[in-house]
């Protein structure tokens, strides 16, 4: 995560975006884990309530993942489009278009979801430190209901 | 830079590694396999599972695209390879491991467009004459068994 620290924040969260999206998708909990602050809130608009904390966000992920692992479904999440900006806070926060492929095991791939991706991030580490997730607030174009899915949430678009 | 670091990721590389997708995605899809093939090194291996065995070398690799491309003009059929989520991680100061997201999507001349693949692209690229080169190549397409669990790490 460190080598990105010396691009400018626009190349730097593309960068981000890609290995956040890498390791949820390829089910590296730890590595999501360490892209939002222990404390970070992840809403889903349309939603039952945000998800507090970074675990329960982890937790979340995994059990829709393990779901759609069972079933041999991969899915991935394209983060694209990427607009960056310097609140008038000085916090850092970016809007970016998530569009989710699922692919059914032999079967062909499709657009689960199309969703609006707004970050608030955490980067006190310093001006070079890696970014971190501190609030998340995803809306989907199109609120839907994935196939069988015995969460206790309606399914994310994008977590 | 010192011998012993990883060197640090700055916005040229990643920006001309970008480029270099760009470009040669842009070949394929176009039918310009010369600079599709020499996107590779002499000896690149692709590996994918959706090949029954490894492409050792770049006429291989050339040969079986060209074959690919043969079979899509003769139903009409035109893909678009679309790159998302770049991950780079310098190795060397010549050598970068990349990690990337591919989307084939397939259009038919009357009948639309539609995703043909959804897949994972891990390259080691190195740079000869000053461009890059792909020296390995591994894509897992997510609608066939994986073949191992590259995309775990």
């Amino acid at each position: 995560m460190t080598q990105a620290a010396s691009l400018p924040p626009p190349l730097r969260l593309s960068s981000f975006y890609a290995r956040q999206a890498l390791a949820l998708n390829a089910g590296d909990w730890d590595a999501y884990r360490a892209t939002f602050v222990p404390e970070a809130e992840f809403l889903l608009a349309g939603g039952p309530g945000p998800l507090r904390g970074a675990e329960a966000i982890v937790a979340h992920s995994r059990r829709l993942a393990e779901e759609r692992a069972a079933r041999g479904v991969v899915q991935r999440h394209h983060i694209t489009m990427t607009a960056a900006a310097r609140r008038e806070d000085g916090v850092l926060v970016a809007r970016s278009v998530t569009l989710v492929v699922t692919t059914p095991p032999g079967g062909v791939p499709a657009i689960s979801a199309s969703t609006v991706c707004e970050d608030e991030f955490d980067d006190g580490v310093g001006p070079t430190g890696p970014p971190r997730v501190r609030r998340r607030r995803v809306t989907p174009d199109s609120p839907r209901k994935e196939t069988p899915c015995t969460s206790d949430r309606p399914p994310t678009g994008a977590g | 830079m010192p011998q012993d670091t990883t060197p640090p990721l700055t916005p040229e590389l990643y920006l001309e590694v970008q480029q270099f997708y760009a470009g040669h995605m842009h070949a394929v899809d176009s039918g310009d396999f010369e600079t599709w093939a020499v996107g590779f090194t002499e000896d690149g291996v692709f590996v994918s599972n959706g090949f029954p065995e490894p492409l050792a070398g770049r006429a291989a690799i050339d040969a079986v695209t060209r074959k690919g491309a043969a079979a899509r003009a003769e139903r009409g059929a035109t893909h678009r390879h679309v790159l998302t989520n770049l991950d780079l991680r310098p190795l060397t100061e010549h050598t970068v491991s990349a990690r990337s997201y591919v989307l084939v999507v397939e259009s038919v001349a009357g009948a639309g467009a539609a995703l043909y693949a959804s897949t994972l692209c891990e390259d080691r690229l190195v740079r000869q004459d000053g461009t890059w080169r792909v020296a390995e190549r591994r894509v897992t397409r997510d609608d066939l068994p994986a073949v191992d669990s590259g995309d775990r790490r």
